[in-house]
C-alpha cells in the first residue's frame, strides 16, 4: 500500500470509530444502565485515541493540541487541508 | 465549551460542480428545517431541561447538528467550485451569486434568510421536546425531497447519512420525552411547567 492509501485508510478508520463513539454516547444518554454499551463505548474510545495519536504522529494534527507533536518550526494546524477541501486531511 | 476537530463527521468528496443542486441543498444550511435552526434550537432549549437524560440529549444532538451544518456547507461549497460566469447564469445560480459570489450564507432554497423565528425555545421541557420530535421529522422530509432531485452518487451519499441521523435523533428525543413524562403526574402531565414551576412534590430536581 502506498503512503497515500495508508493515510486515507487511517483517516477512514478515525471517522468510523469516532462515529461509533459518538453514536454510543447518544444511546447511553437515554440508556444509563446498559453495561454492555458502556464496554463497547470504552473499546471504541480506546481505538479512537490510538488512531488519532497515530495519525497525528504520521500525518499531522486533526486537533490543535497535537500540532506541536512534530516540531518543524511550523504551526501545522493552520497549514494542513481543511475538511471542506475534500479528501483526507 | 467546544473543541474543533479537523474532519467532517461523514466525508464529502464531490468532483462535479452543480450550482442548481447547491441552491436546493443550501436550504438544509439556513432554511426552515435546516441544520442551523436544529443546532440553535437544541442548544438553546437545554437550559430549561429538567433531567440529566434530556440535558445530555439536547447537548449532544445539538453538537452533532453543528457537525451536520459543516457537512451541508461543504456539499454546497464543493458543488459551486470553479464555476464560470456562463455556468452561473445558465444554472439559475445568479441571484445567489450576485450577493454572495460562492460564499456560504444561511438561507432557504427560496432565498429567504435564516431566522430564529423558525424554531422555538418555550421554556417548557415537554413542549420543547415535542417540537424537537417534529423538527427531526421535518428535516427528514426535506432530505427525502432533496434525494429525489439528486442524481450524483457523490452528493446522495452524505445526504443519505444526514437523513439517517434524523431518524436516530427522533428516537433519542422520544426516549428523552418519556424520561421527563415519567417524572411528572401521570394523570396530568400539564399540571405545571417542570422547567418553571417548582411544586414541593416535583421530583425533577433530584432525579436524573
Amino acid at each position: 500500500m502506498s503512503q497515500t492509501m495508508n493515510r486515507q485508510a487511517l483517516f477512514q478508520r478515525i471517522n468510523e470509530v469516532s462515529f461509533a463513539v459518538y453514536d454510543t454516547m447518544l444511546y447511553l444518554d437515554t440508556h444509563h444502565n446498559d453495561c454492555e454499551a458502556m464496554g463497547y463505548y470504552q473499546e471504541m474510545l480506546d481505538q479512537r485515541e490510538a488512531a488519532m495519536e497515530e495519525y497525528c504522529r504520521l500525518y499531522g494534527p486533526l486537533t490543535a493540541d497535537c500540532s506541536t507533536a512534530i516540531c518543524d518550526n511550523t504551526w501545522r494546524w493552520a497549514h494542513q487541508p481543511w475538511p471542506w477541501e475534500g479528501g483526507a486531511c | 465549551m467546544w473543541f474543533y476537530e479537523k474532519r467532517l463527521e461523514y466525508p464529502v468528496n464531490i468532483k462535479t460542480p452543480n450550482p442548481k443542486l447547491a441552491q436546493i441543498i443550501i436550504s438544509q444550511y439556513g432554511g426552515p428545517d435546516g441544520e442551523m435552526g436544529a443546532s440553535m434550537r437544541y442548544l438553546s432549549q437545554r437550559y430549561t431541561a429538567v433531567n440529566g437524560t434530556s440535558k445530555a440529549v439536547l447537548t449532544d444532538v445539538g453538537t452533532e447538528e453543528l457537525a451536520h451544518l459543516e457537512i451541508v456547507a461543504t456539499i454546497v461549497h464543493q458543488l459551486t467550485k470553479g464555476l464560470s460566469p456562463e455556468e452561473i447564469e445558465r444554472s439559475g445560480f445568479a441571484p445567489y451569486y450576485v450577493d454572495h459570489t460562492v460564499g456560504i450564507w444561511p438561507q432557504a432554497a427560496g432565498g429567504f434568510p435564516f431566522s430564529a423565528a423558525q424554531f422555538q425555545s418555550t421554556g417548557d421541557p415537554v413542549t420543547d421536546l415535542f417540537e424537537d420530535l417534529a423538527a427531526e421529522q421535518k428535516a427528514r422530509t426535506t432530505y427525502d425531497n432533496i434525494l429525489r432531485l439528486v442524481k450524483d452518487p457523490e452528493v446522495a451519499d452524505p445526504i443519505r447519512f444526514l437523513r439517517a441521523r434524523e431518524i436516530v435523533h427522533f428516537q433519542r428525543f422520544g426516549e428523552a420525552l418519556r424520561s421527563v413524562q415519567e417524572q411528572l403526574d401521570s394523570k396530568n402531565f400539564y399540571a405545571f411547567n417542570p422547567g418553571f414551576d417548582a411544586p414541593t412534590s416535583c421530583p425533577s430536581r433530584t432525579r436524573t
